[in-house]
């Protein structure tokens, strides 16, 4: 039995790893900023057999409301075992590069936004010694490419945030997981062209579950990303820098 | 915009489009922003149903929820791209399984609807549409229809077997079967002849739910397995198995030639034995071929065609000696074929396939010009016997096929949405 949190519900990757969860005994509490979209994904996980959805509509640019709602979490789902971080945007590089209003507006939903509910609750499952973090960060953070370094450093700020929370819960058993996928086919990267390293939404909530399981700590996904991310981050920065990227 | 391309099973090239992937159902009303689009399910037609070259698509893959089960009255509701392998995965855990299924489970439901998909249990229950207890359809205009035998029944007959060009399928209510368990009791016979299978369909039409004969159009006369089955009964569980290989680029086109199609038909055929186990599960009974993702690419860039056609009962023999004696004038062996028989249920959907009689399923690699040759000889002969060729697997069919195959287009067109076309209509080219 588990009290499942996600925040982002309407993620395809959100959506995916709550199927994975969709149990008699367990309990969900699903927030997204879109009710209507929310209203499908609810529907769906109750026909597939999760015990209890309840949903919410929120939007999380609205970061000075970060402790109250963690607080109207709580008092829905009572407690919590399992939170995960799906939300984010993945912003235009080059609009950002010429809108610094627009920069900015990318920053504070994919980093400020969730590390200030990241402190809620670190407070929280301290106190409770128990349960799972979870935030989707992506690989991408692990180094900075003209092509993409606003996302990138957004996630790549998150990802050391983690491990000091990580850090800072081991002790009292909480996981701290960092998910760090690769190319996802979503509707967050639907205007890309797809080649042979894209997988599906499904393939990754596989992944994480697993890591969830296992209590790992950081999961590149699928797996030969970390194999990839190892190469990139070994270049040496005054080659880096020449590159295309 | 920027195009994206898309192909469909016979993989006879990508071709580009406009493409809108809702992420959910009130995404989808915003789609109509080009002349003419079409549904993309998961492309498992093999011709041209399913594209709309330079137009615009709209890719249903996210649509993949469950909205309502009613375990009572036997029914699910869900959107129309949820994929049937899915579906049958939920479906398993409630003791229920779908009515009608094609030899693939990577399918939409919407598809199914399009396509009104047969099943090897047609002489039984008849085609997908026929348990079919409601949809619901977004026009062109933005507005939803629900329609149902009894509402708008028209829109749901020329929708059922539409070819997606009535509009979108949103949602689709289902009538389901329960069963005890997810397996299969079959029983297979190697066949002699053409004689021989048809006999057997004969003799087991009331004893068996399913049966499906494949062919070995090499040999001569043609041998073939007959396979029978029904849903077991009791506590048991046939797990399907667990991982398929995939296939992931082209194969070089030399890979799958007659030599090699030769040798897989006969090892199929001295390897059969091994599939007369007493009972087995839903997907190496009803979806053998999806044990190898991707397995078109095996045909190599150039991609194949399927010929599939129906022709009443009397004629079948006549006819299907004929096209023997075209396979051979053309010197094109089928690689696949495969043979059904189907029911005298009637079809509901104005422009359904499935009517009484046999139909023939026959794989061909694209040879160009001689196989378009050679299909235009098959279907004089099935024409002239009063059959159809199939849409789903169809990419060269003329207008005139298509017209007799499908008497009531006159009063589909009526129906169908002028923000909707497919590279397929234009090609029959009712319209114009
Ligand atoms: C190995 C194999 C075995 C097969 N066996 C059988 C068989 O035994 N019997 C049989 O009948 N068929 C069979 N087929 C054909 C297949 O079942 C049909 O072509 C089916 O329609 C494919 O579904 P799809 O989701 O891939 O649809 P697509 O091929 O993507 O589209 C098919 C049609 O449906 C329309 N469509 C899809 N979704 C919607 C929607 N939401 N709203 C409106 N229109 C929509 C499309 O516009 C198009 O006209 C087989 C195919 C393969 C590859
Ligand atoms: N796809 C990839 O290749 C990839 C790779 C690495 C990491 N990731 C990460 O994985 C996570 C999930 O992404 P995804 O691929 O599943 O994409 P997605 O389907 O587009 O999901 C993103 C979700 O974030 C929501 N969202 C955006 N802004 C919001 C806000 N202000 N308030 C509330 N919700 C908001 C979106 O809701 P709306 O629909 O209402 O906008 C959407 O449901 C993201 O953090 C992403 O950065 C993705």
């Amino acid at each position: 039995m588990a009290k499942i949190l996600i925040l982002g519900a309407t993620s395809a990757i959100a959506e995916q790893l709550a199927r994975l969860y969709a149990q008699a005994d367990n309990e969900m509490l699903l927030v997204a900023r879109n009710s209507k979209a929310l209203d499908e994904v609810c529907r769906d996980l109750e026909v597939r057999g999760t015990g209890k959805v309840s949903s919410r509509s929120h939007d999380f640019n609205a970061i000075e409301k970060a402790q109250e709602f963690i607080k109207q979490c709580y008092e829905i789902l009572g407690s919590i075992d399992i939170v995960l971080f799906a939300f984010g945007t993945l912003p235009d590089q080059t609009r950002s590069n010429q809108d610094t209003t627009l920069m900015h507006k990318e920053i504070l939903l994919n980093y400020n936004a969730i590390v200030v509910l990241l402190n809620e609750l670190g407070m929280k499952f301290e106190k409770q010694q128990s349960g799972t973090i979870a935030v989707l960060g992506s690989v991408a953070g692990d180094r900075g490419r003209q092509s993409n370094y606003i996302y990138g450093s957004a996630k790549g700020g998150l990802s050391i945030f983690m491990q000091g929370l990580r850090n800072r819960l081991a002790r009292h058993d909480v996981q701290v997981l960092t998910i760090k996928p690769g190319f996802v086919d979503t509707p967050m990267t639907k205007s890309f062209k797809k080649g042979p390293l894209w997988v599906g939404p499904d393939k990754i909530a596989q992944d994480i579950k697993r890591a969830i399981d296992k209590r790992k700590d950081v999961l590149y996904t699928p797996w030969y990303w970390w194999w990839i991310m190892l190469v990139i981050r070994s270049i040496p920065e005054r080659i880096f820098k020449k590159l295309k990227l | 915009m920027k195009t994206s391309f898309y192909t469909s099973w016979g993989n006879r090239g990508a071709v580009p489009h406009f493409a809108t992937i809702p992420a959910n159902m009130t995404q989808a009303h915003v789609i109509f922003e080009y002349d003419s689009s079409i549904v993309y399910g998961q492309g498992r037609s093999y011709g041209d149903v399913c594209l709309n070259t330079n137009g615009g698509l709209i890719d249903s893959r996210y649509l993949d929820r469950l909205l309502e089960y009613h375990e009572g009255a036997r029914l699910i509701t869900c959107q129309s791209g949820v994929v049937l392998k899915n579906l049958i995965t939920f479906l398993e855990t409630k003791k229920m399984f779908i009515p009608v299924s094609p030899g693939t489970a990577n399918v939409t439901v919407g598809g199914m609807v399009a396509n009104d998909v047969h099943g090897k249990n047609h002489h039984r229950v008849g085609s997908f549409g026929n348990h079919i207890q409601s949809l619901t359809l977004l026009k062109g205009d933005g507005s939803i229809e629900e329609c149902s035998e009894n509402i708008n029944n028209e829109l749901f007959r020329a929708t059922i077997g539409g070819l997606g060009l009535t509009g979108m399928i949103l949602t689709v209510t289902l009538k389901l079967k329960s069963v005890e368990n997810n397996c299969i009791a079959i029983k297979s016979f190697k066949t002699k002849n053409i004689e021989h299978i048809l006999a057997l369909f004969d003799e087991t039409d009331d004893e068996y739910e399913y049966t499906v004969a494949w062919l070995d159009m090499y040999s001569s006369p043609q041998k073939g397995i007959f396979n029978c089955g029904n849903h077991a009964n009791g506590d048991i569980d046939c797990a399907a198995p667990v991982k398929s290989k995939t296939v992931p680029v082209n194969a070089p086109n030399w890979l799958l030639n007659g030599v090699s199609s030769k040798l897989f038909n006969k090892l199929y055929y001295s390897k059969a034995s091994l599939f007369e186990r007493e009972v087995t599960s839903y997907q190496s009974f009803f979806y053998p071929l999806d044990g190898v993702e991707f397995w078109n690419r095996l045909y190599g860039r150039r991609g194949f065609y399927q010929y599939q056609f129906v022709v009443p009962y009397g004629s079948f023999l006549t006819v299907y000696m004929d096209i023997l004696k075209f396979i051979k004038k053309f010197n094109q062996p089928s690689y696949l074929a495969v043979l059904k028989k189907f029911g005298d249920i009637k079809s509901i959907g104005m422009l359904s396939f499935p009517r009484a009689g046999y139909t023939l399923a026959m794989d061909f690699p694209d040879k160009g010009r001689a196989t378009l040759k050679m299909f235009e000889a098959f279907d004089k002969l099935v024409m002239d016997a009063g059959g159809a060729v199939y849409p789903a697997k169809d990419a060269r069919m003329n207008r005139n096929v298509f017209l007799q195959s499908f008497p009531a287009v006159t009063e589909f067109i009526k129906h169908k949405d002028e923000r909707f076309c497919s590279d397929f209509w234009r090609r029959v080219n009712i319209d114009g």
